[in-house]
């Protein structure tokens, strides 16, 4: 049985064991074991197929290093086994199988091989033509790894956000020493490990009774440190801005704002290149030592180790120690080099070889069986069914990278190691290139007196261990060979063949290697194999790592699901003080900008509801809910100035009791809002905004002011003041019973603006024409604004008033002609290809876009235009974004549409080539099906061009 | 994510501000060439910059001098209390 007995300081819980599914078997697993420990603990070796071939993988690297193994299950995507907890009860598959993962007979891909050279994508497919829609197909069903169901259900992981003075990063011995110093000075200190438990290296290697009470000690320290927090089982995704870190945890995501950063993130260990290097069996030497310290389980019975350096020594003898069965080491160098080490293995009965220089893995019913190579032109090989590899490692850099730091070639190491770090980050142990256990202890403490220095605000660099004299990564990991399968890239299927073809095509930049052989592109992120590749392409240049250099990291250090990004949706919204209102008149949502507005209210179906509303304006009487609008006060000296310089017109010609329609434009002269200023005294004005606008209107009206040091408050009273505006021929009549305001024209108005008394309640009211009838903007307090409407509902029973929504006063200013920022106009729109031109005041001195629309002024080149159409299909309608099409050419787009009950036609607004617009009269429009409508070019408005109805008594 | 030591209330995160540039004053030109010139020619080499930043939840305005180089902040003063607009 491959599950050992009990090892000294196993992650495995002994007892009771959990019941899992694995591609329709049923597994025994114990608690604290993860899917890969628990299949290999029932000899599962087969665990996984190959993105591209299909072909069988097992563990590489039983730390999530490499994605070999991914699985899914009913609910759940391209979960890692190698650090997912088996779930009792679940049903587990292989990702990227075809028919199963035994049988995959997807493998028959392999058999293309030879015409998917490196770069196919850009090479093959393209001839014959007619052929590619069945590459198409092929590709489109290779793609991709699991299988996305609809039915996953929508997990979402509240984010939350923590504060501490150093955050450490990395629970190895460099990690912990640091952390350990920092503790005990005080400092607020965050530790994170991906790892369920502390100890990095020393929970699978380093298993001296020293060690592993250096470890206890350490742990014990952290444990009574008040001032330290632990994060294990979650991993640093992401360093940004001003350290910033985002964790990820089971829970969800917690960003970690730290005065420092110690990236202590260790080493991966890198693959040794060789043909078949990938058959179940063949794995990593530390990972090995992981399945064994940590769970127990034996990943092989006859093992052999390829060594390149001391590392595989030390792995060879710990393994026998636990008792696994270690039958050679196969040593890129000499073996007599190697000192003790190889004294040590010679007297445990361990066969040294070497130095080989071809090496061979050979498969038996798709397994490890054996293995073959030479030394000194002498072939030989040995049956094994576990090739523990162990030729180096690359440090985990990849989050100093992120946070910007500069790494340099440390010859003696054959390695990339930090350089110049960004100010308050540092790193310590492996990552920083100290791999003696001792040195990597002494560089996490000298650290963390750093780190003490920078947050007290000294500069002092503390000493750090010397640099070891020799190296634990070999230069050369590889065993060219005419024939392929050696593979550098485990998630990309990329062998080595397929890099010497990129190099002799001229590839020399380590970026574009990556890009056209897709090496490092996969899940892992290249964890195993971009320092490879780079050390390849540096030894087929004759360049140096350091001249070639690495390939830029970016966030995340790992994927990152979905569910844990969007974390709980907390958009904050504003209320209306009408919704309730609303909400009894069965309003239907929609969602504009931050607000909720009624976008109609039911009566039936929706044609008949708006079609009713759009009667009770034009004929009768309507109310709409404006509180979405924004509202400034504008008080002070210089308010007529102000508004000035931000608007267009001359809105300090305004006369008192009076309002102005005005326009903002931006520096460049593009509409950016519109609204209405009313004067209520000499330096008080009272302006409105788009409801979408309006934080920015307000925002360029405090920004200028601040420029030109006006003497003005602007208050932004968007959320206090309420407004209504109430419409349609009767609603004069209806308001002077309850008003003790005059309303007669000669009183008040069109455009006017009164501060009156109505119903009781204190209101300003302004005479508007949106929507083209006698119509009243009655602003007042949020806290009145239900009284109100609940009295005009009243008082409009005997006239059959209604409410009406956005979608109706959308129609009715359509029928005057009124555009809608935004919607009308878009992101490079102008006056002068709109109606507004004439609210251009170039008269005045100096306003906010005047130099732009000068030039602009002369070189219009679109206008907004109204169309009619006598096409009404309600299956098939206009609609908005529909093109104009005149002598098949695309000529401009609908921006506005809608059924005009009273023209009994289709009207609309469309942006239009002037030229076009100049010459033509009629235009056709295509529809979304692909039909043609006629349209006529008409002048605006469509209804009441003369305005008759707000003189209308 | 950048943060922002602001003087009045501690350090904050730039989610909560918006930049308006560093330029506003020339866009206001009476002179429409040069207007024109800082609307469509404007400094767009990096250096330190004296910005114009706007904190969305307070409404008030900043003057953030900041080296768009290495996106560091040398100073962060309340525009009310600021001698000077930026590039006044």
């Amino acid at each position: 049985m491959p599950r050992l007995p009990r090892q000294p300081h196993e992650w495995v819980t002994r007892g009771a064991p959990i019941y899992f599914e694995f591609e329709g078997e049923r597994f025994s697993a114990l608690a604290g074991d993860t899917l890969t420990s628990a299949l290999l603990a029932n000899d599962q070796r087969l665990l996984g197929r190959s993105f591209k071939y299909h072909r069988p993988r097992g563990v590489l690297s039983a730390a999530n290093h490499d994605t070999n193994v991914l699985l899914q299950t009913a609910t759940r995507l391209n979960l890692r086994a190698d650090v997912e907890p088996v779930v009792g009860g679940e049903a587990y598959r292989a990702v990227n199988t075809w028919g199963g993962l035994r049988r995959d007979w997807g493998r028959a891909l392999e058999c293309l091989a030879p015409i998917l050279p490196v770069g196919f994508y850009y090479k093959a497919f393209f001839r014959p033509r007619w052929l590619f829609p069945f590459w198409e197909r092929l590709i489109r069903r290779a793609s991709g790894l699991g299988v996305v169901t609809a039915d996953f259900p929508r997990t979402r992981r509240a984010a939350r956000r923590e504060f501490c003075e150093c955050l450490v990063i990395g629970a190895g011995p460099a990690g912990l020493a640091c952390a350990r110093v920092l503790s005990a000075s005080g400092i607020r200190v965050t530790l994170v490990d991906e790892n369920v438990r502390l100890g990095g290296s020393l929970t699978y290697a380093h298993s001296t009774e020293t060690d592993q009470q250096w470890l206890a000690q350490a742990t014990a320290a952290l444990g009574s440190a008040s001032t330290l927090k632990v994060h294990t089982g979650a991993f640093a995704a992401g360093v940004y801005s001003d350290r910033e870190v985002a964790l990820v945890s089971a829970e969800g995501l917690i960003t970690v704002n730290a005065g420092a950063i110690v990236v202590a993130t260790g080493a991966i260990e890198q693959p040794a290149i060789f043909r078949n290097n990938d058959l179940p069996g063949v794995m990593l030497a530390s990972g090995a030592q992981r399945l064994v310290r940590r769970y127990a389980v034996a990943p092989f019975t006859r093992g052999v180790i390829v060594a390149g350096n001391l590392d595989g020594y030390d792995a060879a003898l710990e393994l026998k120690a636990a008792g696994l069965n270690i039958e050679a080491v196969l040593d890129l160098e000499d073996p007599a080099t190697r000192g003790t080490h190889a004294n040590a293995l010679e007297s445990a009965g361990v066969r040294l070889v070497g130095p080989i220089n071809q090496l061979e893995a050979h498969a038996e019913r798709a397994m490890l069986g054996r293995v073959s190579w030479t030394v000194d032109g002498v072939a030989d090989s040995l049956a094994c069914d576990g090739l523990l590899m162990s030729v180096g490692w690359a440090g985990a850099t990849q989050l100093l990278h992120q946070a910007g730091a500069r790494f340099e070639f440390a010859p003696t190491l054959n390695q990339m190691i930090p350089g110049e770090l960004p100010s308050g980050v540092f790193a310590a142990g492996r990552v920083n290139g100290r791999y003696p256990l001792v040195d990597r202890i002494g560089d996490g403490e000298a650290a963390a007196r750093e780190v003490l220095n920078f947050l007290s605000g000294a500069s002092a660099v503390e000493p750090r261990p010397a640099l070891e004299s020799s190296a634990r990564s070999h230069p050369r990991p590889w065993f060219e060979q005419a024939s392929r399968k050696n593979f550098v890239d485990f998630d990309e299927d990329l062998q080595l063949h397929d890099l010497a073809v990129a190099c002799r095509e001229g590839f020399d930049n380590v970026e574009l290697l990556k890009r056209y052989t897709t090496n490092g592109m996969g899940p892992s992120q290249g964890k195993h194999s971009n320092l490879n590749a780079a050390r390849f392409l540096a030894d087929y240049h004759g360049q140096t790592l350091g001249e070639i250099g690495a390939t830029t990291a970016r966030p995340f250090y790992h994927p990152v699901e979905m569910g844990t990004l969007a974390g709980r949706r907390m958009r904050a919204q504003c209320a209306s003080a009408l919704n309730p209102e609303h909400e009894a008149a069965r309003a239907e949502w929609m969602e504009a900008g931050q607000w909720r507005r009624p976008r109609f209210y039911r009566r039936g179906d929706e044609i008949e509801s708006r079609h009713a509303e759009y009667r009770a304006v034009r004929e009768r009487v309507g109310l709409i809910d404006v509180s979405t609008l924004g509202k400034f006060e504008v008080v002070g000296p210089d308010a007529a100035r102000l508004l000035n310089l931000c608007y267009t017109g001359a809105v300090d010609k305004t006369a008192l009791g009076m309002t102005r329609y005005i326009l903002m434009c931006d520096h460049r002269g593009i509409i950016v809002d519109d609204g209405v200023a009313a004067r209520l005294s000499e330096n008080h004005f009272y302006v409105t905004a788009g409801s979408s606008h309006a934080a920015a209107s307000y925002r360029q009206l405090t920004q200028i002011a601040a420029l030109f040091k006006l003497d003005v408050e602007v208050v932004d009273v968007t959320r206090q003041v309420a407004a209504i505006n109430i419409a349609g021929p009767r609603a004069r009549a209806l308001l002077a019973n309850v008003t003790q305001q005059d309303l007669a024209e000669s009183a008040f108005p069109f455009l006017g603006i009164r501060e009156t008394v109505f119903s009781g309640l204190k209101v300003r009211m302004m005479r508007v024409g949106f929507v083209g009838e006698v119509g009243y903007e009655i602003h007042l307090a949020y806290s009145e604004a239900r009284q109100l409407w609940r009295d005009l509902m009243r008082l409009g029973e005997t006239e059959d008033i209604l409410p009406f929504g956005v979608e109706t006063q959308r129609l009715l200013r359509l029928e005057k002609g009124h555009l809608i920022v935004g919607q009308d106009t878009d992101g490079v729109m102008h006056p002068f290809e709109t109606p507004l031109a004439a609210l251009v005041n170039f008269k005045k001195p100096q306003f906010l876009g005047k130099a732009a629309l000068e030039t602009l002024r002369e070189h219009a080149k679109r206008v907004l235009i109204g169309f009619e159409s006598t096409h009404v299909d309600l299956a098939a309608p206009i609609e908005e974004c529909h093109l104009l099409i005149d002598n098949q050419s695309v000529q401009g787009r609908v921006t506005s549409v809608g059924y005009s009950p009273t023209l009994n036609k289709t009207i609309g607004l469309a942006v239009l080539d002037r030229d076009t617009a100049a010459r033509a009269k009629a235009m056709r429009i295509r529809l979304t099906n692909g039909a043609y409508a006629d349209a006529h070019l008409v002048s605006t408005p469509f209804y009441d061009p003369k305005n008759a109805r707000q003189a209308a008594a | 994510m950048k943060q922002f030591a602001c003087p009045v209330i501690g350090r904050r995160p730039a989610s909560e501000f918006i930049c308006a540039g560093s330029s506003i004053q020339g866009l206001l030109q009476n002179d429409s060439v040069a207007a024109r010139a800082a609307i469509y020619f404007g400094d767009a080499t990096a250096h330190v910059k004296r910005e114009w930043w706007y904190h969305r939840p307070s409404h008030l305005w900043f003057v953030i001098a900041r080296d768009t180089a290495t996106d560091e902040v040398e100073t962060i003063e309340l525009m009310a209390a600021c001698a000077a607009a930026p590039d006044a």
